[in-house]
């Protein structure tokens, strides 16, 4: 059964099991968040996503909306006088952490922050989210990136990320998940760059698509991609690169299916 | 005056050997429950004495042994697991226990077991506490050898094994979570709550973690009754509880007192007052992650609703005397280092605002400190309060300052006015 809910005052219908920050996001209200990404689910790290939630049994607490169930009757502020001071103080305490980068920025903004209050220490955007290092062990399954620290920090879960080029199969995930651009990946002809902090990290030989030429994937990343398909299915994929598929799918549309890969290229 | 979880201990400080404690009773309570009751009147019979959690939070333990899914369709197997993790700052009460008769947290721990029908129990050791663990495997072995535990123990259709895990040693594995994390070998960092351990804890099964003084308790109970227990204390709570005292007063050390004794009787009576040429001053009452209180509390009985009245917690009930000597803005900064260290960086607010907050008392310590610091201050104990941060770190750690910045407020704004520290050096340690 659909839930009912208000959040920020407009009345809300959420499909049972859905979070106070999906069921926003369906009807235009924007939350902040930092470490949610919809395809590795809730982890509560970033603190962003703060709301004040009321209701039965819950007394107008402060908790975060990406990890907290809608339900019946539950009434919702995601901008509260205090939610908004505590964004802010959050918001100033990561840019004290980090060096510039643009969502973050853009949000310190809107906060109302100039300056950071307590001066900068590191040298890197990385805000320690994690979600480069879930997306590379829990979907990607290679486990390539972990949280690493030295030193006086050993204790601590992390301090900084570190790749481990033996596992890494340049797929990129990493790269697409994070918010702060502190990990991307750089093709330059024949081989793929990944870099992390601006460091180059790894370098992997890319492989050439079947009918342009042009060097589009590693093989390990193929190799894991084919890895998951069912063997029937493997047989009648064709190493394409993202342009040429789109042009082969899209004539496969217009002049029916299976689509001639065989075909002539551009 | 009964003291039923030290009193039979030896004076020289030994433990117990196994025989030493069944000559005086031991091992009876775990023979009557596992043989005599079944597991939902063990849960009841902890229910009804009003036995709260000694680890800090206080929560009804029969209560905590309910939410376990029971019976034949249970996922299995279920662990208990014993948090002997103690590493709250001031806090010494488990060691003692462990130390002076191993086999009473033994048998609690298989009371305890059997009320949630644990297959399998981890004791999660400090990795420091070198005797406790020397003098636990050998009890886990004694206890072994007369089939107390393994299979079919007491002659009944139970199994329980147990295991010794010693901590690589953070203070975040005390907490609950972090804790099974560490004990399957991963990162100590908390889990999300729900699903609770009971029902999802170690390897995705059903877990209870108790803490030692708790489970010390337990066979006392089966032994004498709800109604004996609750008479024990002073209180609505039942029984007695481990206090502690350390800082400067003239014989610091634990006393079993009934739970309900007032701060004065515990400070002056047994450990017999401040030192000489020191006056009293202040107390965090339970550990470091209490707030301070001062002169006008100290007959506030030590319980879970008067100290919560009193605008602190029981905590680990174990106390730091601060006395005139000791500077509070240098006690503060002393916890909140600690605290910063003992972060596991998980979650913003605590891995970015802890450190700020040590950096800016040392600041202000060491007579660098800016008028608009305070309000800095003011404000991150606010922003690092519960449900805002991952876990119950954080919050922890801004009771002690939140506390500070009322009651030692004058000693802040002189630190700053003057620029300097105006205790002298020994106005830095809390010892």
């Amino acid at each position: 059964m659909n839930v009912r809910l208000e959040i920020d005052g407009k009345e809300i219908v959420a499909e049972p099991g859905m979070t106070v920050l999906e069921a926003a996001g369906r009807y235009g209200i924007r939350i902040p968040t930092l470490c949610y990404h919809k395809a590795l689910g809730p982890y509560g790290v970033c603190r962003l996503c703060i709301v004040e939630a009321d209701g039965p049994g819950l007394d107008r607490m402060v908790t975060t909306s990406c990890n907290l169930k809608a339900t019946e009757g539950m009434s919702v502020e995601t901008a509260s006088p205090r939610i908004v001071a505590f964004r802010k103080t959050i918001l100033d305490l990561l840019l004290s952490a980090t060096v510039f980068s643009h969502p973050l920025n853009e949000l310190a903004k809107a906060a109302g922050i100039r300056r950071s209050s307590f001066g900068t220490e590191k040298t890197d955007k990385c805000i320690l989210c994690g979600l480069c290092v879930r997306v590379c062990r829990d979907s990607i399954g290679a486990d390539a990136l972990r949280f690493e620290t030295t030193g006086e920090n050993r204790w601590r879960v992390a301090e900084k990320i570190r790749l481990l080029k033996e596992r890494c199969i340049g797929c990129g995930a990493c790269a697409a998940v994070c918010p702060v651009a502190a990990i991307r990946f750089e093709d330059t002809g024949p081989a793929r760059n990944i870099l992390v902090y601006g460091d180059v990290a790894n370098t992997l030989d890319l492989v050439a698509c079947s009918m342009c030429g042009t060097p589009y994937a590693t093989q390990a990343s193929i190799d894991s991609v084919m890895a998951r398909i069912d063997c029937e299915l493997r047989k009648g994929i064709k190493k394409l690169c993202p342009e040429c598929s789109r042009i082969i799918y899209a004539g496969a549309l217009a002049g029916g299916f299976p689509p001639d890969v065989s075909g002539p290229g551009r | 005056m009964e003291r039923p979880l030290t009193g039979s201990m030896r004076p020289d400080g030994l433990p117990l050997s196994i025989k030493d404690y069944e000559d005086k009773g031991g091992y009876q309570a775990a023979r009557k429950a596992v043989t005599g009751m079944s597991p939902k009147e063990v849960q009841d019979l902890a229910k009804d004495a009003n036995l709260r959690g000694r680890g800090g939070a206080g929560f009804n333990t029969g209560m905590k042994w309910s939410f376990v899914p029971m019976g034949d369709s249970a996922p299995r197997p279920k662990y208990f697991v014993v948090n002997a993790d103690e590493m709250e700052p001031g806090t010494f009460k488990d060691r003692m226990l462990m130390e002076g008769n191993p086999h009473q947290l033994i048998e609690g721990t298989i009371i305890a077991a059997y009320a949630i029908e644990a297959d399998i129990s981890y004791i999660f050791l400090r990795g420091e506490y070198k005797i406790c663990e020397k003098r636990l495997a050998a009890a886990i072995a004694e206890a072994y050898s007369r089939h107390y535990l393994g299979k079919k123990i007491f002659g009944s259709g139970y199994n329980l094994e147990m295991r010794l895990h010693t901590s690589a040693g953070r203070y975040i594995c005390g907490e609950e979570t972090a804790l099974l994390n560490s004990l399957e070998g991963k990162r100590a960092i908390p889990r999300a709550r729900p699903p609770f351990p009971q029902v999802s804890g170690l390897w995705g099964k059903p877990t209870v973690v108790n803490n030692v003084e708790t489970l010390c308790n337990v066979p006392h109970i089966i032994n004498n009754g709800a109604e004996w227990y609750k008479g024990l204390s002073r209180s609505q709570y039942g029984g007695t509880k481990i206090y502690g005292v350390s800082g400067r007063v003239k014989t610091p050390g634990l006393w079993e007192l009934p739970m309900g004794t007032t701060i004065r009787e515990i400070i002056w009576e047994h450990a017999r007052g401040m030192r000489e040429g020191y006056q009293f001053r202040s107390v965090i009452p339970g550990g470091a992650s209490t707030e301070f209180l001062t002169e006008e509390h100290l007959d506030v009985q030590m319980d879970f609703d008067s100290m919560q009245k009193a605008g602190s917690r029981l905590g680990t009930g174990t106390m730091i005397v601060i006395d005139d000597h000791t500077c509070p803005v240098g006690a503060v900064h002393n916890l909140e280092q600690f605290f910063a260290r003992e972060s596991c960086g998980w979650c913003t607010p605590c891995r970015e605002g802890l450190p700020w907050i040590a950096n800016i008392l040392h600041a202000i310590e060491n007579g660098q400190g800016r008028p608009e610091d305070l309000e800095i201050l003011a404000q991150h104990t606010d922003s690092l309060w519960l449900n805002k941060t991952f876990c119950a770190l954080a919050p922890g750690a801004m009771e002690p300052l939140r506390s500070a910045l009322q009651i030692f407020r004058e000693d802040f704004i002189r630190h700053i006015k003057e620029g300097k520290c105006t205790y002298g050096k020994n106005g830095n340690n809390l010892h």
